[in-house]
């Protein structure tokens, strides 16, 4: 059976409305039942009583006061019917004495009665005395019990869960206020280490486990952020060493312009180095949250000067481009230099594989969102390629020079700023990339 | 104009104080902060270049130490480790700009140019060859008074090959210097050549008999210095 996935107040409120519910049913099952035991145990007792007085009167006044030779049977109702006394003659064959049910005909109606039957001996003559009280009352008590035990027991249960709604969450805010908090932090140096106020001691346990535990991550993160800063040292300290060596050996010209080639050729190559680490590096500091995103951000605006910087590459490779932006502001918290380093890349991208047609750049209005689409007419991207398109060395084509990391940092900034970002490409139809940007008011 | 290179790997020092010494540059190296801070304390510098990562202290701290020794002194910070806050904090401290490792020497010396510039007010003479005259302060290119229509990217490549007559500069150094390092993967593409090619259509309107731009084959460019006066 699978479980019900409920929040911690709803399922206490189920739990305590079953149990209420349960014992509601027992009540409403058990009470009448035992009420009604208990008045015809009453009833009996009325009975024998009865029968005592009766025998009394037998005794004093003689049978004859009840039974004549003519009249062999006397009966005896009160007004309203709800008791009677018989006495009749009786063979002598069976003798009586018992306490039982029985429905009489009173008035066209059946009334059940209640009835002890009881035999006597007087002079060799035998007597049955018969005495009924009549059920109704019991019957209708018993209806009345039933109604309004479940009555109250309905308003019982709704005063009680309006009751349980509020006391809980009284008592679970502090849970709540918990989790708020510890969702409201970006990174553990930016957590909240002030205590909420609780007076329940899970809480309180809950609570101080997560601050050490914070204080952890913390540390680790800072050392974390600490070791990336001395790589980024130890690395790119050794490459400046052999750039500018390079560098010297051009541009000083004492080697013969024969050898030139060979030099630039190992600065290229050292070039890439350069780019790989500061790739890295930027992918690690955006995973560390190292970028504050509190800059007020157009899209728009990023997209344009992008296009702009590149605007002599397009010329260049003779590309046309196409810019249709219908979407309205697009604004967002962010770092505006990532940004423009994610629309460069791409952009740039678009640029390299495409030959021949040119770019296409979008924006379009989709409920709160802005859709912006970058589209070329290039070579496309073949569709095994595609899957690990975002991921680190996942590069979708080396020919071009690229070694797969550009993407995985485009990847990581549209992460870093929320926003959507997904591809649609195959061999000869070019690529358009989808960018999902979420406006800000 | 004297320089202090404040710089911890002696390997990169030596390559800095070889090239700016060329440039006419006179320069002392000091490869801890303690070197450095006694050399502040001794010498009127016009400019410091200080790598903040220095094995003995925050260079950081130095800057302090700097403006209260010589207010005068441009500086420009130099980092490996890149970090955002060092950047920041480096500029409110009043550095005059900032260099992340590995740099190009060509784009140090530009940048070194333009703090010189904005310290010593304008300079008095633009570059000249042939007939024409570039003009940093305006920013503009005349033949004879006329001005060249040249494009912002064309009149910066021409701009750093001028700075650096004597030089071949590869196409990664122009790349990189017109385009930034926005984690360019293709840093020797073939852009360059397509907006010299413009530069050189550009100035044969003008003189069409020379040819003031030197292709180094399989590297990139070189100013024609014969040319120059």
């Amino acid at each position: 059976m699978k479980a019900i996935r409920l929040k911690l107040k709803d399922k206490l409120i189920m739990v305590n409305l079953l149990v209420k519910l349960a014992i509601m049913a027992v009540i409403v099952l058990v009470v009448p039942t035992v009420a009604i035991k208990f008045s015809i145990n009453q009833t009996d007792e009325n009975l024998i009583r009865k029968l005592d007085n009766t025998l009394a009167m037998i005794d004093s006044m003689g049978i004859e006061a009840f039974l004549t030779e003519e009249d062999q049977a006397f009966g005896s109702y009160n007004i309203l019917k709800e008791e009677y006394v018989s006495l009749e003659k009786m063979e002598a064959d069976t003798l009586l004495n018992y306490i039982g049910f029985s429905e009489r005909i009173v008035d066209n109606s059946i009334v059940d009665y209640r009835t002890l039957n009881y035999s006597i001996e007087i002079d060799n003559n035998y007597y049955l005395i018969e005495i009924g009280e009549s059920l109704e009352t019991i019957f209708a008590l018993e209806r009345q019990l039933r109604r309004y035990a479940l009555i109250f027991m309905l308003m019982l249960i709704v005063v009680t869960i309006v009751l349980e709604f509020f006391s809980i969450t009284t008592l679970l805010r502090p849970l709540d206020r918990i989790v708020a908090n510890i969702k409201s932090s970006r990174s553990p140096s930016s957590f909240n280490y002030d205590k909420v106020p609780t007076s329940t001691t899970d809480f309180e346990y809950l609570q101080e486990t997560i601050h050490s535990q914070m204080r952890r991550i913390e540390k680790a993160f800072n050392s974390e952020r600490e070791y990336i800063s001395d790589v980024s040292h130890e690395l790119l300290t050794p490459i400046s060493v052999i750039q500018s060596k390079l560098e010297n050996m051009i541009s000083e010209g004492n080697l013969p312009e024969s050898e030139l080639p060979r030099v630039f050729e190992a600065r290229k190559m050292l070039g890439r180095l350069t780019v790989m680490v500061r790739t890295l590096l930027t992918l690690s500091r955006i995973e560390n949250d190292e970028y504050p995103l509190k800059e007020r951000v157009d899209i728009g605006e990023i997209v344009e000067n992008v296009l702009e910087e590149l605007s002599d590459r397009l010329e260049a490779k003779a590309l046309s481009l196409k810019v249709d932006w219908k979407a309205p502001a697009t604004k967002i918290s962010g770092n505006r230099q990532l940004l423009f380093n994610m629309f460069y890349n791409l952009v740039n991208n678009a640029i390299k594989f495409t030959v021949k047609g040119g770019i296409t750049v979008t924006a379009e209005e989709k409920e709160d969102k802005t859709v912006v689409t970058i589209e070329d007419t290039g070579k496309g991207i073949q569709a095994d390629r595609l899957e690990g398109l975002f991921t680190r060395f996942g590069a979708h084509d080396t020919d071009g020079g690229g070694y797969g990391l550009g993407l995985a940092l485009v990847k990581k900034i549209c992460d870093y700023h929320s926003i959507l970002i997904s591809v649609e490409s195959a061999p000869g139809m070019g690529t358009k990339f989808f960018l999902e940007v979420k406006r800000e008011e | 104009m004297r320089v202090l290179i404040v710089e911890d790997e002696k390997g990169l020092a030596k390559e800095i104080e070889g090239f700016l010494r060329k440039e006419g540059f006179n320069c002392d190296l000091a490869h801890t902060g303690q070197q450095a801070s006694r050399l502040l304390a001794e010498n009127p510098y016009d400019l410091v270049l200080l790598d903040i990562g220095l094995p003995d202290m925050n260079g950081l701290d130095l800057v302090d130490e700097l403006r209260y020794i010589n207010e005068e002194a441009s500086l420009i910070i130099v980092t490996a480790r890149g970090e955002i806050e060092d950047k920041v904090k480096g500029f409110n401290l009043g550095a005059d700009d900032y260099l992340a490792k590995p740099f190009s020497l060509v784009e140090l010396h530009l940048r070194m140019q333009a703090v010189i510039r904005r310290r010593f007010g304008t300079n008095p003479n633009g570059i000249t060859f042939g007939d024409f005259l570039l003009d940093p302060n305006a920013k503009v290119l005349l033949n004879k008074g006329v001005s060249v229509d040249l494009t912002k990217k064309e009149y910066d490549i021409l701009y750093y090959l001028l700075l650096n007559r004597k030089r071949i500069l590869d196409r990664m150094q122009l790349t990189e210097h017109i385009w930034g390092d926005f984690f360019e993967d293709d840093l020797d593409s073939n852009y360059i050549d397509v907006h010299i090619k413009n530069i050189r259509k550009k100035l044969a309107k003008y003189d069409s008999g020379t040819d003031w731009i030197k292709t180094v084959r399989g590297v990139g460019y070189r100013f024609n210095d014969e040319w120059a006066i």
